[in-house]
């Protein structure tokens, strides 16, 4: 008896690489590209109603984003498994994916042929995680790797490690603290080797990615 | 779909085409489409610029295309590469919309062609089509920014002021690159980076490199993955 056919909806924001990708993806037998997004709105829109059997999504798209969307796709009660793509890998991110309802997530620089087993595996009822993406998280969830690093702060850490990825020097820091600048300097030293950066531009970024500080919308 | 003018298409090989991108899946995707149109093929793959300017040594392609993510700094010092490499060949480069102080630059390092990298497949057929000729491509939207930038009372971009050397410092500095990382990679001593770190600190009125880095991110210049 023949299977039925996997349906998709594909999600990229970049027209040339999803006209691509949906030849690639229709010329395997049993799969079928039902709808093009290229937002996180329209994707969330095309999945209502289209009710397609899986979403192949970019994690990366305007709008509300590839993690929001899935988030709501998730939600909307329809039996749809979602795969995520990504251009770059973050250890970060697949936790929040996963836990927002993601089924398979997948780096961007893997194989058709390996689009296509997750999306089979998933339509299954499975999880599809990319080689390279679960080393990843199996790495951050050893000892010594834990969920946020910021956890293992002192208070005094925390403030300190606060003003500096928001952009402060450390002359208007030792100002606010009633501290010797000479003090801060040690402070920021023992952060760099708690959270395993070189630099300030590093602890802001890694500030940002944990979410801990947003971007500065004013200079 | 825009097709090539029949005349000089007709009974010829293919061009070809060496596509620049990190990532194997979105390579497969465009090379899908290129090759689809049967008179424009992709004859080589490389993950980056250097992999690119190798790659074309050994055989030279008709059209290099870049469509690198993520990272300002080595799309621009990548693709200017290529173009002292090969003065001959056209660049077109695929870019993010909002980074219109790279895609300036980039013309002005005599790159080819710059479209955004959310163009539609039919302007990414023009655009090849229109360099191939040996002429310039820029997309309408990237034109009328340009051209608003020359009219009187426009607000100029803070980053206008930079030096191309001061511009590369700016963006490795904000990627979290350190003093020492950045002189190897300019070939230059700790001292002249930290010269022009001053120089841009003091030109962008900001105190701090992670002030930098803000005013990067909030540019569209920088990204931090898992972030949108």
């Amino acid at each position: 008896m023949e299977q039925p056919e996997i349906r998709i909806l594909l999600v990229d924001h970049q027209e040339m690489v999803r006209c691509g990708l949906q030849r690639l993806l229709n010329d395997m037998p049993q799969l079928c590209v039902v709808g093009e997004a290229c937002s996180g709105e329209e994707a969330v829109q095309l999945s209502r109603r289209l009710k397609p059997d899986v979403v192949l999504i970019d994690v990366q798209i305007p709008g509300i984003g590839g993690l929001e969307a899935t988030r709501r796709i998730s939600r909307g009660g329809a039996d749809i498994r979602i795969v995520v793509m990504a251009s770059q890998i973050d250890d970060l991110f697949p936790i929040r994916l996963l836990d927002a309802g993601a089924a398979g997530y997948l780096s961007k620089n893997c194989g058709i042929e390996e689009i296509s087993d997750a999306i089979c595996v998933v339509n299954r009822g499975e999880r599809y995680i990319s080689a390279d993406i679960a080393r990843q998280m199996a790495l951050s969830t050893l000892p010594g790797g834990e969920q946020s690093p910021f956890g293992r702060l002192s208070q005094r850490e925390l403030q300190v490690m606060l003003m500096v990825a928001q952009g402060q020097s450390v002359h208007d820091i030792s100002g606010h603290l009633c501290l010797s600048s000479k003090t801060i300097s040690t402070y920021r030293y023992r952060l760099y080797e708690k959270l395993g950066v070189g630099n300030d531009v590093e602890l802001a970024r890694l500030a940002i990615r944990h979410g801990i500080v947003s971007i500065a919308l004013q200079p | 779909m825009v097709a090539l003018t029949p005349s000089t298409q007709a009974e010829e090989s293919p061009v070809d085409i060496l596509l620049v991108d990190s990532r194997q899946l979105v390579r497969a995707g465009i090379e899908r489409v290129l090759s689809d149109t049967g008179h424009l093929t992709v004859s080589d793959v490389a993950a980056n610029c250097n992999e690119a300017i190798r790659l074309a040594r050994r055989q030279k392609p008709q059209i290099i295309m870049v469509n690198l993510p993520g990272s300002s700094v080595e799309v621009l010092d990548g693709a200017s590469k290529i173009r002292r490499q090969f003065p001959d060949i056209p660049i077109l480069v695929l870019a993010d919309e909002s980074e219109l102080i790279i895609q300036e630059r980039l013309l002005q390092a005599g790159v080819a062609g710059c479209v955004s990298s959310l163009c539609s497949v039919g302007e990414l057929f023009t655009a090849i089509a229109t360099v191939l000729k040996g002429e310039r491509y820029i997309s309408d939207s990237l034109a009328r920014k340009l051209a608003e930038r020359r009219l009187p009372g426009y607000e100029a971009s803070p980053f206008d002021q930079l030096t191309h050397r001061e511009l590369q410092v700016f963006l490795l500095v904000a990627e979290g690159w350190d003093t020492l990382a950045i002189a190897k990679e300019l070939c230059v001593t700790r001292k002249t980076v930290n010269g022009y770190r001053n120089r841009v600190l003091e030109k962008l009125h900001m105190q701090t490199e992670v002030e930098l880095m803000h005013l990067a991110i909030r540019h569209g210049l920088v990204r931090i993955p898992g972030t949108i």
